[in-house]
């Protein structure tokens, strides 16, 4: 039986981190992955934060980072207006990638690190006691198994750590990639070559639970569209149709004119916040990590997985290797609970638990993206008359108040 | 006067490249197995052996001084032309479709990328080029037709157990009106018969794509249309069960109208089609035949 | 018996997308180990399994080699020799490449695919034999009989079946008809990663990359068919397509 210190299932973002993690610490570590070519099976709209690899990637400058985001813009959208906030800064914290290419060079960093990264294998069990990965008929020995198997936690529901998604829990993401040039895309977004664009759309065609997105690659625009599956359910959504009317918006299609789409891609998105992490992280010396744990946090205008993603993956490395160093190899699950526990992911996740029921108010997708339209149309619709502010505020906002007042009020507080 | 030598096994491949080198200016020099349109022509007794040809057109090349060789973009074309070349040191490029002379460069258009994309390479000559002969549509040229034998030098570097023509049917793909290709959508050998009793209702060939002929052995070889077999220009191709890979795509480009039939609505044959039918050929082909 | 493989890292056709609007191909997509390399490795471990010796592996590519021809080892092969900074190859340069590296080992048999299947150039046989003075057997669909000293094999041509054969060492090339290559599973894939890989460059084989032609351009052909897509019961469909064949045909 062939034997690792350690075996990662999944070759996304969060398998790619501890891999790479363990690799660096001269670990003895085995990646598995199901698709043909590692980060095949990674759908992701674009944004990613790039804390977590400034702080732990040697080499992170020579990623295959599209464009760095130096322009955020929120859009609502009604019909056929629209009513944009943008923020605009020479900082950034964040860079535009087509994940399956940043995954497939993190795997290479991977490799160049030492670790072994197999692709097109099917992991069909994790079996206890002693410890074994099942795959092709072959059992491989290990002390300590990382499961990044992504949204879909077959494993992590065969082991029992974690229970399957339910629909209010999970959004369904449809992603469609337009190719234009490198100067076409400076132009239409006002940009640098180097310079990307993140803008998060609200309202209109979803008006629920969801939204719709564009992020500026190098020479082509990632665009689409995420719905709640619940709402979608409940509202007989078909997520294509949305991203069909939303591409033919006039403040969208502006961004896709002659482009050719060139890729299509639907995902599911874990969007439970810290409702869709499990009680506990591991079982014996199996954890699970990244999208498989529910390490994703949407607060409407910002989206974060592939950060924790990568970082609960370095996590779980370092448990391993600080129960190995400790002499007992078979602590690094609760080791690793503790260490995510304390870590900036539940951190984060919990400062934003109210933010959960913020977003829960349909009210947001719909009434206020219409009213907000309205207002701006009222402000600056000039023709023999003009309207003041206060009045175009008070009519749209009549015998509403109140519930605005106290729906804004939990929203400044959450979001 | 630039000159180009030829090689050809069949005359007919012959003619039609000596033509397209005349009708661009060159004297044609060449060696063939049969009498063809040349200016300068050796023949010989037919011989199939690589190293022996190499050796002649090695021979003949020295006595010319070519600035074009060009074979026939055959097996044995393809295998003697790089021979060929590495030997003279010099560029070769095979399964030209096309070719233009500038100067001193020629220009030559080929399939790259498996058939997803036709490339245009630029060399300059002296050089060696295989041609795809049945791409050229032959013109009338004149030419000197100085004939004379010659004798290929023997080479026993592989040596030869036993020759067997393949078999073939004359099949008449390349000049039908009407084509039925099958592809792998056909669940057995005998459901062949059902498309039959089509084809005589349309006084149609039938083709096929490669795995029918070269691993099920379903239909032979000569019926494979695609980049490695037959290209066909039909006004009508009716295409069942075929999922439409670029390789064989490729064959089938010139029809005039492309009907297909495919259980799978978005079939990369859906982009060759004129009229694609979504179903199941095995419902719909009785009742069109039915309807014939 | 000691057999050098020559393989090739080729795109991932079926990933390979076309722009619409200008035609061109894009060609950021994973890279893999050929089809009829494969076939090829496939011929050379069935003689290996049967005479004994070492399959070696030999390859001249781009960085993505070092990956690509772990396929290569996975398969069968014992060992690989590759080069890495050859991104830009053609047949001309790939088969001084090739040749240089067999020249440094005495191999019985080298064997390859009679083409690669993005280029279909098929001149490698021809041109590593030439280089290095070997007799060659292209289109190989069958080898009835090989031992230390000849090869029997079927050759598959235009118009006619063949049997030749040819004393070794002798170079081959092997058709996709040859056989059915296998599949690796995990143990193979991970007894690979342990099996050794000399990386090369151009410059330490004392190569310098020829470049013979001159890309134009390489453009997807213009199709322009209507689509039209026919749907429903049979009956109607067939009626339909009847009315268009009489149209048509």
């Amino acid at each position: 039986m062939e034997r690792f210190d350690a075996v990662v299932i999944g070759g996304g973002a969060a398998g790619l981190g501890s891999a790479y993690r363990m690799a660096e610490n001269g670990m003895n570590v085995l990646l598995i992955e199901r698709g043909e070519n590692v980060g095949e099976k990674s759908v992701y709209g674009g944004r990613i934060y790039s804390w977590v690899f400034e702080k732990y990637v040697k080499g992170f400058q020579d990623a295959p980072v599209e464009r760095w985001v130096k322009k955020e813009r929120l859009t609502f959208l009604d019909e056929r207006e629209s009513v944009s906030i943008e923020y605009s800064s020479d900082e950034t914290c964040s860079f535009v990638a087509i994940l399956t290419k940043f995954n497939r060079w993190l795997a290479e960093k991977v490799e160049d690190a030492g670790g072994l990264v197999v692709s097109g294998i099917k992991v069909e069990d994790v079996r206890l006691n002693p410890l074994r990965v099942v795959a092709d008929g072959e059992e491989i020995g290990c002390d300590a198994v990382v499961i990044a198997e992504g949204v879909n936690p077959m494993l992590a529901m065969k082991l029992g750590i974690r229970s399957d998604w339910k629909p209010e829990e999970v959004a369904v993401g449809v992603k469609e990639v337009f190719k234009l040039s490198e100067s076409e895309v400076n132009s239409r977004f006002d940009v640098e070559s180097d310079e990307g664009v993140a803008n998060l759309f609200v309202g209109y065609p979803v008006f629920t639970h969801g939204g719709g997105f564009i992020y500026t690659n190098r020479d082509t625009i990632s665009v689409g569209m995420v719905v709640r599956v619940d709402s979608a359910m409940k509202n007989k959504i078909e997520v294509y149709d949305l991203a069909e009317k939303f591409r033919a918006h006039r403040d969208v299609a502006g961004f896709l004119k002659g482009g050719s789409m060139i890729e299509y891609s639907a995902h599911l998105v874990p969007e439970a916040g810290i409702k869709g992490v499990p009680d506990a992280l591991h079982k014996d010396n199996v954890m699970i990590v990244g999208d498989t744990a529910g390490f994703v946090l949407n607060r409407g205008f910002t989206i974060r997985g592939v950060d924790f993603a990568f970082y609960s993956g370095v996590l779980a490395a370092d448990s391993i290797k600080e129960a190995m160093d400790g002499g007992d190899a078979g602590l690094a699950g609760q080791i690793y609970e503790r260490k995510v526990r304390d870590s900036a992911i539940i951190g984060e996740l919990e400062k934003f638990r109210k933010a959960l029921d913020v977003l829960e108010n349909t009210r947001f997708f719909n009434d206020y993206t219409r009213m907000m339209v309205e207002i701006m149309r009222g402000i600056f619709d000039v023709k023999e008359e003009s309207n003041r502010l206060y009045d175009v505020v008070m009519e749209k906002s009549r015998g509403r108040k109140i519930r605005m007042a106290l729906d804004f009020l939990s929203a400044f507080r959450g979001l | 006067m630039m000159k180009a030598l030829v090689f050809a096994e069949k005359a007919d491949h012959f003619n039609r490249i000596s033509s397209k080198l005349k009708e661009m200016g060159f004297e044609v020099h060449g060696l063939s197995f049969a009498e063809a349109n040349a200016d300068h022509l050796y023949i010989s007794e037919p011989n199939y052996d690589y190293a022996s040809i190499t050796a002649a057109m090695e021979k003949i090349s020295d006595d010319v001084g070519p600035d074009l060789v060009v074979f026939s973009s055959t097996k044995l074309g393809k295998e003697v032309s790089a021979r060929f070349a590495q030997r003279k040191n010099l560029p070769c490029i095979t399964e030209c479709l096309n070719l233009e002379v500038e100067g001193s460069s020629i220009t030559v258009s080929r399939y790259s990328l498996g058939g997803k994309t036709i490339a245009k390479l630029r060399t300059s000559l002296p050089g060696v080029i295989a041609v795809v002969a049945d791409a050229i549509e032959p013109s009338e040229q004149s030419f000197q037709m100085n004939i004379q034998d010659f004798e290929i030098p023997v080479s026993n570097q592989i040596r030869t157990v036993s020759r067997e023509e393949k078999k073939r049917e004359a099949v008449g793909l390349r000049e039908a009106d009407v084509i039925i290709c099958i592809g792998r959508g056909l669940r057995k050998k005998e459901d062949i018969e059902l498309v039959k009793e089509l084809a005589e209702k349309l006084n149609a060939e039938i083709g096929c794509t490669r795995p029918l002929s070269h691993d099920y052995k379903w239909l032979p070889e000569e019926r494979m249309i695609g980049l490695s077999g037959e290209k066909v220009s039909p006004k009508l191709l009716i295409s069942i069960g075929v999922s439409g890979q670029i390789q064989h795509a490729v064959g089938i480009m010139n029809s005039k109208t492309v009907i297909a039939i495919n259980t799978d609505e978005n079939a990369p044959m859906r982009e060759h089609s004129d009229y694609y039918v979504v179903g199941d050929l095995y419902e719909i082909i009785p009742e069109l035949i039915r309807n014939l | 018996m000691k057999i050098a493989v020559c393989v090739k890292e080729v795109y991932n056709l079926e990933q390979v997308k076309i722009i619409k609007e200008t035609r061109e191909p894009i060609l950021d997509v994973p890279k893999k180990l050929d089809d009829l390399s494969r076939n090829a490795l496939e011929e050379a471990i069935k003689i290996r399994e049967k005479l004994g010796g070492e399959v070696v592996a030999i390859s001249a590519g781009s960085p993505d080699l070092k990956k690509t021809i772990k396929e290569a080892l996975a398969m069968g092969a014992d060992r690989a020799v590759i080069v890495t900074d050859c991104s830009n190859s053609t047949p001309e340069s790939t088969a001084l490449i090739l040749s240089k590296i067999l020249e440094k080992d005495s191999y019985d048999l080298i064997i390859m695919g009679d083409a690669s299947s993005d280029d279909y150039s098929g001149q490698m046989a021809s041109r590593i034999a030439e280089i290095l003075g070997l007799p060659q057997i292209t289109f190989v669909s069958e080898i009835k009989e090989v031992s230390e000293e000849k090869i029997t094999c079927v050759r598959d041509m235009d118009d006619y079946l063949e049997v030749v054969e040819a004393d070794l060492p002798c170079v081959l090339s092997v058709t996709n008809e040859i056989n059915e290559p296998r599949i690796p599973a995990l143990k193979d894939i991970l007894k690979a990663s342990k099996k050794p890989v000399e990386t090369l460059s151009a410059n330490d084989l004392g190569v310098e990359i020829p470049q013979p032609y001159e890309i134009i351009e390489n453009l997807a052909p213009e199709i322009d068919r209507r689509q039209e897509v026919i749907e429903g019961d049979a009956g109607d469909v067939a009626r339909k397509l009847a009315e268009i064949i009489r149209r048509e045909a």
